[in-house]
C-alpha cells in the first residue's frame, strides 16, 4: 500500500484574515524554537553586571552563548512618571530600555548603549546591536509582587507580567545590525530569532529586578508563571504584505506541519492531555473586553466538544479536523496547533524554512496572456471585487508624519488617502486585470504603457511561484480587521494571552509558562500551552 | 557612529522614491539598489540625481522586465545596483532569476548628508500629517 501524506490545506482556506484571527502559537512558533535550542545547547545565562540602586534603577547586562557566539542583554533602567507610562507609539520614556548586544560590552560600548538606548527611535545604534526594545512596568502585578515581597509574603500571582515592552526593532532599525549580517549564524538564521532571544531575556531580567526591589524570592514555579507583556500596534501589520515570500514560507511550514500530523499514528494518550492542556489554557485566559471575552467563552464551549472527539476509540486525525473545523474556525486552529504539538520533533525540521534566505526566486512572466492566467489564478478571490464602492475602499493605509508609523484612515472621512501606502494589493490586481489587453503582447512593452502596474506584477509573480504569499482578502474593505493581522504574526512569535484592546491593537504575553534560566540550563523542554 | 545598516538606506530610499513621484514597484527596486550602490562604494550622487531624472521610471521599469536568459543591460550609473536589487541573479549580460544572487555580506554604509537630506524631504512628501481622527485610529491608543 502506498502511504501518501494529506495535502496541504489549500491557500484559499488557509490565507484569510478570519483565520489569521484566530491562530494559535505552535511548537514551530519563533520563540519556541529559540527556547528549544537554548534547552539542546544547555545553554548558561550568566550575569556579568548588576549595578541597581534600591529602586531598580541602574543598569544589568547578562550574557548567553548561543549557537556557538555570545550575546548579551543589556538593561537600562529609569525612574518614570506614573503619568509618562503609556502604550503609546508617542511615548518617549520607558521604565527600562534594552539591546542585544553582539557579544560583551565593554566599558565605552555600555556607555555608548546607555546613552542612546533610552533614547529608542531618537537614538542610533552601532552595528554590534542587533535588537533594541523597551518596556514599562504592569503596575497592577509589579506593586503586588514587589510589595508581597517586601512583606515576606507569597505574591498571588495568576498569568501574567511585569514588564510590557512596546517595541522590540531588529534588522538594521536605527543604526542595528542588518539582519544578514548575523542570520548565517547558528541558532540566529530563524525569523526574528535575534529578537526572540532578546524577549526571553528581558522576561528572566524582571524577574531579577523584581526580586530586588522587593528584597525577596520568588520561587521557580512562580516565575515560571510570569511571561513578558507586549503591546503591539498597527506598526506591525503592514509587514506580512510586504514580505510575501516570508509570509508563504510561514504558512506553509506551519500547514505542512499540520500535513504530516495528520499522517502521524499519534499517541491518542498524549492527544487527550494535550486536550487537557489545551482546556486548561483557554480557563485561564481572561480579557476585559467583554465582546472578546464573549469569543473566548464560544471557544471554551466548542474546545469541550472538540474534546470529545479526541477520545481514543476509533480516532481519525482527518475526520477529527473536519469535525473540529465545522465547529468555529478558531477550535480548528487549536486542533490544528495540538495535533503540530502532538507530532513532536517528527514535524521540527520544518521551522527551518520557515525564512527567506534569498528573497523570491521569481522573474515577471513574458507575456500579458501568462499573467492573466496567473491572474484568473491565483488572484480570482481579488477580481471579483467592486472597489470603487465606498465600502470596498473605506480605509487606506498611511504613515503618519509625526511619529512615522502605519495607520489606518477613512477615505471618505479623512485627507491623506492620495498618500496611501501600496498595501491594497487585491485592488491593484483587479487594476491590472482591467488593463490587459484583449491580444497578447509582451508584459515589458504593457509596461513601457503602464509603468503604475510594475509593483502588481511582481506580486503576481511572486504568487505564482509562493501561492501561500497573499492574505486572500481586501485590506481596504471597511470590513478589514488589522487585530487579525496582529493576531496571525504573533501567534507566529509564539504569543498568548491575546487581549486586543480595539481592533487596531492588543496586549499579548510571550515566554508565560516557558523554562527559565535554569532550566534550560538542564535542557528542559517547553510546554505548549500556558495555564 | 559607525554608518547606517542597508536595511534602513533601503526603506528610507524607497520612500523617497515613492514621494519623488516614482510607482511603488519602480521605487520598492530603486530602495534595494541604494543600499546596493552605496555598499558597492559607487558615486552616491547618482542617487540624489536619479530622483529628478525623467528616465528613471523606464530605465528601473526595463530592468525590472529583464527577461532570464542573455539581454545587453542599458548603460546607466545605477544600472549594476539596480540588477544586483532583482531577484535571482543578474549581470549586465545575463539574468537568471531561479538561483540566488552570490552571498554578500551586508556592508555598513555612509550616505552623505545632502542624500540624505533629500531622501528625508522626498519621503516626507508620502507622510499624511497628524488629525484628529488620525490620532484616534493610532494603533497602540490608550488605555
Amino acid at each position: 500500500m502506498i502511504h501518501t501524506a494529506p495535502a496541504l490545506r489549500p491557500p484559499h482556506r488557509v490565507m484569510r484574515l478570519a483565520r489569521f484571527g484566530a491562530m494559535f502559537p505552535t511548537r514551530l512558533s519563533f520563540l519556541r524554537r529559540v527556547v528549544h535550542r537554548l534547552a539542546d545547547e544547555r545553554a548558561e545565562v550568566s550575569r556579568g553586571l548588576w549595578d541597581m540602586d534600591a529602586d531598580g534603577i541602574g543598569r544589568a547586562v547578562y550574557t548567553v552563548p548561543f549557537g556557538g557566539h555570545l550575546y548579551s542583554l543589556v538593561a537600562i533602567t529609569k525612574q518614570l512618571a506614573d503619568e509618562d507610562r503609556t502604550d503609546r507609539v508617542i511615548a518617549t520614556a520607558w521604565d527600562a530600555a534594552f539591546v542585544l548586544y553582539d557579544g560583551i560590552p565593554d566599558g565605552p560600548a555600555l556607555e555608548q548603549i546607555a546613552a542612546n538606548a533610552p533614547l529608542q527611535e531618537a537614538g542610533r545604534q552601532s552595528e554590534r546591536v542587533l535588537v533594541l526594545s523597551r518596556a514599562n512596568k504592569s503596575t497592577r502585578l509589579w506593586d503586588g509582587v514587589t510589595s508581597a515581597l517586601r512583606a515576606g509574603r507569597a505574591p498571588d500571582l495568576a498569568q501574567g507580567y511585569l514588564m510590557r515592552t512596546t517595541a522590540v526593532y531588529g534588522n538594521g532599525k536605527f543604526g542595528l545590525a542588518d539582519r544578514a549580517a548575523y542570520a548565517g549564524r547558528p541558532g540566529m538564521g530563524g525569523s526574528f530569532a535575534a529578537e526572540m532571544l532578546t524577549v526571553w531575556l528581558i522576561r528572566h531580567f524582571t524577574h531579577d529586578l523584581a526580586e530586588h526591589v522587593g528584597q525577596g524570592r520568588l520561587s521557580a514555579p512562580q516565575r515560571r508563571t510570569l511571561g513578558i507583556g507586549n503591546a503591539t500596534g498597527l506598526g506591525m501589520a503592514p509587514f506580512l504584505v510586504s514580505h510575501p515570500v516570508l509570509l508563504h514560507n510561514w504558512m506553509v511550514g506551519r500547514e505542512a506541519a499540520l500535513a504530516r500530523a495528520l499522517s502521524l499514528p499519534l499517541d491518542t494518550a498524549r492527544l487527550g492531555a494535550l486536550g487537557d492542556e489545551a482546556a486548561h489554557h483557554l480557563q485561564s485566559w481572561q480579557v476585559p473586553d467583554p465582546a472578546h471575552q464573549a469569543r473566548i467563552n464560544r471557544l471554551r464551549a466548542d474546545w469541550s466538544r472538540a474534546r470529545t472527539l479526541l477520545l481514543p476509540h476509533n480516532l481519525n486525525l482527518g475526520t477529527l479536523m473536519a469535525r473540529t473545523a465545522s465547529l468555529s474556525v478558531e477550535a480548528e486552529e487549536l486542533m490544528a496547533a495540538l495535533l503540530i504539538e502532538a507530532a513532536g520533533p517528527a514535524v521540527d525540521d520544518l521551522a527551518v524554512g520557515m525564512t527567506d534566505a534569498t528573497g523570491p526566486l521569481a522573474s515577471l512572466p513574458r507575456d500579458t496572456d501568462t499573467l492573466r492566467r496567473i491572474l484568473q489564478d491565483r488572484y480570482a478571490w481579488a477580481l471579483r471585487t467592486p472597489y470603487a464602492q465606498p465600502l470596498h475602499c473605506q480605509r487606506f493605509w498611511y504613515v503618519s508624519a509625526n511619529k512615522l508609523e502605519p495607520r489606518l484612515g477613512n477615505r471618505h472621512t479623512e485627507a491623506g488617502a492620495e498618500l496611501e501606502s501600496p498595501l491594497d494589493i487585491a485592488r491593484r490586481a483587479a487594476a491590472l486585470h482591467a488593463d490587459l489587453p484583449a491580444s497578447n503582447t509582451s508584459v515589458a512593452d504593457f509596461l513601457d504603457e503602464r509603468p503604475q502596474h510594475l509593483l502588481a506584477i511582481q506580486r503576481a509573480a511572486i504568487a505564482a511561484r509562493y501561492p501561500y504569499a497573499e492574505i486572500q482578502d481586501n485590506l481596504i474593505a471597511h470590513t478589514c480587521r488589522p487585530i487579525d493581522l496582529l493576531r496571525a504574526k504573533l501567534a507566529l512569535f509564539g504569543a498568548t494571552g491575546f487581549d486586543p484592546k480595539s481592533d487596531l491593537w492588543t496586549r499579548i504575553t510571550l515566554g508565560a509558562g516557558m523554562p527559565l534560566a535554569e532550566d534550560v540550563a538542564m535542557g528542559a523542554e517547553a510546554r505548549w500551552l500556558p495555564a | 557612529m559607525t554608518g547606517w545598516s542597508e536595511a534602513e538606506t533601503t526603506a528610507l530610499a524607497t520612500r523617497a522614491a515613492r514621494g519623488a513621484g516614482l510607482p511603488p514597484g519602480q521605487a520598492i527596486l530603486y530602495g534595494a539598489a541604494s543600499a546596493h550602490h552605496l555598499a558597492a562604494g559607487r558615486d552616491p550622487h547618482a542617487l540624489a540625481a536619479a530622483l529628478s531624472d525623467p528616465q528613471i521610471p523606464s530605465l528601473i521599469t526595463r530592468i525590472a522586465s529583464l527577461a532570464p536568459g542573455p539581454h545587453s543591460a542599458p548603460d546607466h550609473p545605477l544600472t549594476d545596483a539596480l540588477l544586483a536589487a532583482l531577484p535571482g541573479h543578474a549581470t549586465r549580460s545575463h539574468y537568471d532569476p531561479d538561483t540566488p544572487a552570490p552571498h554578500r555580506a551586508p556592508a555598513r554604509v555612509d550616505p552623505p548628508p545632502d542624500l540624505i537630506a533629500l531622501w528625508h524631504d522626498c519621503a516626507a512628501k508620502t507622510y499624511v500629517p497628524e488629525s484628529e481622527a488620525s490620532r484616534a485610529n493610532a494603533g497602540g491608543a490608550e488605555d
